[in-house]
This record gives C-alpha cells, structure tokens and sequence, in this order.
C-alpha cells in the first residue's frame, strides 16, 4: 500500500522546537513531492520548508509515516480529520492535538499536551505520556470531546482534565489530578494514580486498578460489579491494547464525586476477589 | 510612537455624502481636506481621491465600548481561549495581536479603523485604575479616545451626598476629571456594586446604601447636578440597577423620570427593558415602553447594546449582577473590590439563537433601534464586548438597513420570539443618512465633539469612504478608504498606515481648593498618596482637550 515517508534530518543540536502542525496526512494528501517539501513549518520564529528539515519519500497517500528523533518536533497530526500517522520514536508536544478523525500510532512516548482538546479518531502511544494527554488547553471550558487515547505506558498530570467525551486508558501510573475537572468520559488507570485524582470532576467515570488516594469530598457508595467495564477491556483487548489479567477482575468499590462540584462523577476502585 | 502627521491634502471627488449633521443626504460633493482638517478648499497641490460610486461618511463613534481597563486586562488573563481564537501575525509597520472578544490593544486600533470607526470610548474606567486605562488607550493605534470614570458607588462621593455638602462634591468630581484626564462620569448600577460588597443589591431608586444611608436616586441626580455644573461636553452616562434582570424596565423608567429635564444619556439600553416579574420564563420585551418614554423626552440619549450571536465575555463594574451570571451559566467568574469606587466582574458567555432569552435579547435591541423615532438619540453599540464584539457592527447595520434579511433571521432564532416581540411587524428600515446618524452624528453631539462626526469645514478629517454594496454588512466592513487626521489609514478594509490618535479629556479647570481635606481622606482610606494619583498631560501619548461649560445643554440641542 501507499505510504509517504518523512525522515527528520534533526535539529543539528538546536533545542528550539520545531513547529510541524502542517504534517498531517490531510494536508500531505494529493500534494506532489515538491508541494510537500515547499510546505513551511517554523524553527523558532524562522520558516523552514518542510524539505529541508525532512527527508521526503514514498508515494504521497493518507498513510504517512515519520520517522527520527522526533523529540522536539511539535504538533505532528495536529487537527487531522482522517488517515493514519505513523511516528517512530518519541514525538513531541501537542501530537495529535485537535484532531477529530483517523490514527496516529506513536512507536515511543508522547510529550505533554497529546491529544488535547481531540474530538475524535485514535492516538495510541507504545511508550509514555506527558502531562495534560487529552486536556483541555489553559482557559478552554472543554479538554477532549471524543475519541480513544490509548498509552501502553505511563502518563503525567492532569491527564483528561476537562475532558467531556471519550476514552483514555494508561496501562502505567498516571501523575497527579487524574480527570481533574471532568465533565464527562471515561479514563481507565491500570497502574498507580497520582493524588487528587478525580478532583472537580462533576460527572464521568475514572476506573482505578489500584487504590488511589480518595478525596474527601467523595463518597462511598457501595460496590458492585459493572458490566461496562467488562465491555470495555473486550474492545480494547479486541483492538491490541493488551488488558491481560485486569480482566479478571470484576468488583469494583464506588464513590461519587467530587461533591465539591456537582458530584455525579464515579471513581471506580477494585476490588480484591 | 508619537510622530507629528505629514502634511497632506486630499480632494475626495464624487462620492455620495452622507453628513447628516450639516444637512447633507448622500448628494455628490466635493470634500477637501488638509493639514488634517476638512477645507473649504486645497490652497495647494492636492492628491484627488476617486469616490465615484462610493458612499463618503465622517469616521465612525462609538459612544460605549470596554476596551482599555485594568478589568478588560483582568477579561484578557482570565481567557488564555480567547486569544487562541484570534492570532494577528505581525505585519509591516503593524504590530502583532490576539484576541476574538477582547482583543488587545494594537488589534483594538486596528479592528476598529478597519470598519471606518476613528474615535472610540472607554465607558468605565475605576479611578485609582486610570493610570492603567490611560497606559493602554495610549496603546490603541489610530484612533482617539476618551474614558467614563466609574463613579456611581465612589465612597467620598456618597459622605458629600450623606452631609449634603454639594459644593464639595462638585469640587471633588471636578477634581477627579482633571485629575484622571477623563472624559465623563459614569454610574454603574448606582449604590448596587456598593451593596455588594455586603453580600447585597439594590432593587429600587429608594433603598437605602448601608452605612452611607443614601440612594441610589440621591446619588444620581447629584451626579447629573455636578456633571452640568462642571459643564462636561457629555452628559452623565448611566448603567441603570437591575441590569438583566426581567422586569428591570421599571427601575429603568424609574431612572430617567428622576433626571426629567436633565441630559442624560443611558447605556446599553437593550440589557434595561425587561418585562417580566423577575424569573426568566416570564422574560418579555418592554422595549415599546422605554422608547415611548425616549420619544417623549428629548433630554434622553441611549446607546442600544445590542447582541451578537457568538461568543461574547460580560467585563462590568456591576459585581452583583456578574456573579448572577455566573451562577446561571457556570462559567468562570472574576470578581474585584476597587477599593473605596466601586467593583468589577468578569464571566464569558456565549449568545445563542436558538436560546429563547438571547433570541428575545437579541429582538429587543432590535426593537429599541426600530421604534425610537429620532436617530440623533439612540446610537449603535453592542457594550463591546459585553452583548457581542464591535467587529460585528456591519452585521447590526445589515439588521437594521434591510427588512428581509432581519425576517430571515427571525426565522432563524428561537420560534417563541416571533410572538413575544414586536419585530415581525416592524417594517422600518434604516436609510444611510440614518446610519451615519446613529454611528457618527448622534454619538458626536451627545459627546459634545464639535470637530467629530461631520465632514464641516474645520471638522478633523476622519472619514470613512464605503463601497455602495447592496449587501450592507459587506459595505460596512470593508470600507475603500479611512481617513483619520487627513491621512489614509485603512485602504479596501486593511490597515496601510497606523498612528497614534488622541486621547480626548474634558477641560474642567484645576481648583484644588479640597485638595487638604481629599488628602486626608486618601491618607484614611486609600492604598496611594494623594499625590501620586493625578495623571499628568504627559503620561498621555497623544491628546486634545475638550472644552467644558455649556451648561443647561440639551442632547437634542442643534449646534
């Protein structure tokens, strides 16, 4: 199949980001080579041609695949509404930021802001996250609004804050201020929550495998056994995203909160067989 | 930034020329201008300037915008999602900006001279703030201004009214004017925003101020009382009690019969003429009845603040009224206690057509347009950005120039406005000359600027020249030529060349015969020495006096 292939030529030891919201396969798609390598991203205040700071191959498709050091490369997919971005390596801020339709697939770990404000479509990220990973941006009422944030490792904080729709599951820890905020959505914590998890949230879900720290201003409500989060790690398993032995566990304690706000949020804590 | 304008001379030839105030109703004529004035005639070369087809209008006003405060700076942090939604890349000889409903400063001039508006407003600036407020008018490119100091809940103000020392509360405001280089006073939500910081309100003209004991009708009609006295070029501006509340139209109504006979010019005026008995599903227009009450009292002017749908952020000093909105929409609030003068809140809000109260909000501004009879009484503003941002002024001019369009958009709103307002029937349409009025004219004389608003000999040479489009907003927003102080600033609706622009003050003479007994109460009260409060002429980047004293002037006086 058709694939276009982007290789960064590096920074050339330069710390200064640079900023690649053009690269998205919407953008790339139907364009000539040569319209690709005349696209202008920015280094700092300076505009590059994307040629001269990637090495452009392959057949120009929606399937698009970026490969180097990509650690100071920001807002790769930024906005995308469909196709597929493949990003071997680590990439860096705001990847996948926006987006409402298609995948981007991170062979390594994501920097801070992946996927904030995201509507819809698929961001799976092999290695870990940063902070704020489908979050709302500084001052925005909203953080994501749909689609799946999938991390195979771990994530920073704040991690869904203001989210209002969708999914995120993080197989490793999360840091502080899990769904800080939340209105709406469900995250899954497979590994070790931070404090203050759930904190202003009004409604949503956050499913905890391990206890987290309970804020005060949650309150038990029994336990039971929800037969949504069986459906959830079936599709989740059924898409690759290895839940393994978590199946296994059914019970879960809730509490509602945070009643600080208007508290119809859930956190869900299992339980031991 | 300061740069003396170059001398130049324009002849702008045949164009249609709308300048109501000297009596001219879009007849072809020859308009000259030099050394930043309008002439009779070029003494020299002149550059001649093509207007055939075109519509020439003096440079816009606007009478009531919030642009420039230590709040509308308070609206910019408390929104990071507001500059987001509006990036200005730099450009040559501009300066970069962000912002979509509280643009900043260089994008404020700019946004505005790009609609053909060359003087602008601040309605409320708090004085201990107008340093601040003066920093960031000095910021705004192009063109001229001037501030409102809030003054509706000033703590001295209230002793002097409690003692009945009227003399000394004269010489107070007077010295506040000169002081702050301030255009006006306003009142917003008299002795309201005072209450509140006791957890209360006001609801009626008579209730009584804790602590003070006075009224809110007390201290309007001392306000009105010093502002004639003083002679300011504007009369007193008021942001009436109640503001938004159903069935505010009484208080409303209440307000202009206690300054009968007095000029008086009410802001935002949709946002006050409320039926209704408090709850919002009984909301209803009473716009009939304050524009009956317009139409019969010459002494009354008023600006419309009329909404936009989209998104909009409220900045006021009525701090009451803020946190009810904040509870209604739960959005995030800001909330200020200025000191001893009054307060400030902050809550964004988004107006929309399909919601039943900003539908009839949106038809009421409307219907206050429509059925006051006289233009040169009720002008174009939309609370910037309070009811929606100024830059869709042209949209509101679309409203009021064509009848069908305001019908396809009754049809668009939510379908119980149809019936709970007097819109469907008003077939009224706004001619250009009445546009230029309620845009240029009106604002011009209710301000007292006799250079502004007309294109008369000796007139500052602020014009704005419009493609005759048939479609009206895409006449408005995009004007061929702006020219402010004689010079082309704006040409086919971008910014060419940028300048200064005046900061306009009112001329009230010095007379520091309180001074002693102000310094005491600033060293009782107040976080600043006395004498670090003035503001002199030279913090000022650019600026004109005013002159003061016309008293017992009429807002519908013909000059």
């Amino acid at each position: 199949m058709d694939e276009l292939v982007l290789t960064y030529r590096g920074s050339g030891g330069s710390r200064i980001p640079l900023e690649a919201e053009a690269i998205t396969p919407d953008n790339l798609r139907g364009k000539e080579r040569g319209g690709i390598e005349r696209l202008t991203l920015f280094h700092g205040n300076a505009k590059v041609p994307l040629g001269d700071a990637f090495e452009v191959k392959g057949a120009p498709s929606d399937r698009l695949r970026v490969l180097g050091d990509l650690a100071l490369v920001k807002g790769l997919g930024q906005g995308m509404t469909g196709g597929r971005l493949v990003i071997e390596g680590d990439a860096g801020m705001h990847v996948g930021a926006r987006m409402s339709g298609g995948t981007i697939e991170v062979r390594g770990g994501a920097a801070d802001w992946a996927g904030a404000e995201m509507t819809g479509g698929l961001i799976w990220i092999k290695g870990d996250a940063g902070n704020r990973a489908g979050s709302a941006y500084r001052g925005s009422k909203f953080g994501m609004r749909g689609g799946v944030i999938l991390v195979e490792g771990s994530a920073g904080h704040e991690v869904g804050g203001y989210m209002r729709r969708g999914l995120i599951a993080v197989r490793g820890d999360v840091q502080d201020f899990a769904g800080a905020r939340m209105s709406a959505g469900t995250i899954f914590v497979f590994g070790r929550p931070g404090i203050r998890t759930g904190g202003g949230m009004k409604r949503g879900t956050i499913v905890c495998y391990q206890a987290p720290e309970v804020l005060p201003t949650f309150r038990a409500a029994g336990s039971f056994e929800p037969l949504f989060v069986t459906i959830y790690l079936r599709a989740l398993a059924a898409r690759g995203f290895d839940v393994g032995r978590f199946e296994a566990t059914r019970r879960f304690a809730r509490y509602r909160g945070d009643l600080a706000e208007l508290g119809k949020g859930e956190l869900l804590v299992a339980q031991p067989d | 930034m300061t740069q003396a304008p170059r001398t130049q001379a324009f002849r702008i030839r045949g164009g249609r020329v709308y300048d109501p105030a000297n009596g001219i109703d879009g007849s072809v004529k020859e308009i000259c201008v030099e050394d930043g004035r309008v002439v009779r005639e070029c003494r020299g070369a002149a550059e001649v300037i093509d207007a055939t087809g075109l519509v020439v209008m003096p440079g816009g006003i606007d009478i009531h915008t919030h642009v420039a405060s230590p709040a509308v700076n308070a609206a910019r942090a408390l929104r990071p999602e507001d500059h987001r939604a509006n990036c200005c890349p730099r450009r040559p000889g501009l300066r970069s900006g962000v912002g979509n409903t509280i643009p900043s400063t260089f994008n404020t001039g700019y946004l505005y001279a790009r609609l053909g508006y060359t003087t602008i407003m601040e309605a409320a600036t708090p004085p201990i703030g107008t340093r601040h407020t003066h920093e960031e008018l000095n910021d705004i490119p192009i063109v001229d201004k001037g501030c409102y100091l809030l003054m509706g809940n000033n703590e001295f103000l209230m002793r002097y009214i409690k003692a009945g020392e009227m003399d000394k509360l004269k010489q107070y405001v007077g010295w506040l004017v000169t002081s702050l280089k301030a255009y006006g006073l306003k009142l917003v939500n008299p002795g309201g925003v005072e209450q509140w910081k006791h957890g209360k309100d006001v609801e009626g003209l008579d209730d009584r101020i804790d602590h003070f004991d006075v009224t809110p009708r007390q201290i309007i009609q001392a306000l009105a009382w010093a502002n004639e006295e003083l002679g300011l070029p504007h009369s007193i501006h008021i942001h009436a009690n109640r503001l938004g509340i159903p069935g505010n139209c009484g208080v409303t109504l209440e307000t202009l019969r206690a300054l009968e006979g007095r000029r008086v010019h009410l802001a935002h005026v949709q946002f006050h003429s409320y039926g209704g008995d408090g709850g919002w599903s009984g909301f209803t227009s009473r716009a009939k009845d304050l524009a009956d009450y317009v139409n019969a009292h010459p002494n009354v002017t008023v600006d419309v603040g009329q909404v936009v749908f989209g998104d909009a952020t409220t900045i006021t000093a009525d701090g009451p009224w803020q946190y009810r909105l904040h509870k209604l929409t739960k959005n995030k609030w800001y909330n200020s206690d200025v000191e001893i003068e009054t307060g400030s809140g902050i809550v964004p809000y988004v107006y929309r057509e399909k919601n039943f109260v900003n539908a009839l909000q949106w038809a009421i501004g409307l219907e206050t347009f429509l059925l006051i009879d006289d233009p040169w009484r009720v002008y174009l503003s939309t609370d910037h950005p309070n009811a929606g941002p100024f830059v869709f002024y042209p949209w509101v001019i679309k409203l009021l120039m064509d009848a069908p369009f305001r019908a396809e958009m009754l049809k668009r709103v939510h379908p119980r406005v149809a019936s709970r307002s007097l819109l469907p029937g008003l077939t009224r349409e706004y001619t250009l000359n009445e546009i230029a009025i309620v845009t240029r004219a009106g604002p011009a004389r209710a301000l007292g600027l006799r250079n502004k608003g007309h294109l008369g000999v000796g007139a500052d040479a602020d014009v704005a020249i419009y493609p005759d489009a048939r479609d009206r907003e895409e006449m408005f927003e995009r004007p061929v030529y702006v020219f402010k102080d004689g010079r082309i600033v704006v040409r086919d609706g971008e910014v060419v060349e940028t300048c200064p622009g005046r900061t306009l003050y009112a001329d009230v003479p010095a007379d520091d015969r309180l001074i002693k007994e102000i310094g005491d109460l600033f060293q009782a009260y107040y976080t600043v020495e006395v004498e670090n409060f003035p503001i002199p002429l030279e913090d000022l980047a650019g600026h004109e006096a005013i002159p003061v004293g016309r008293p017992g002037a009429r807002a519908g006086e013909s000059r």
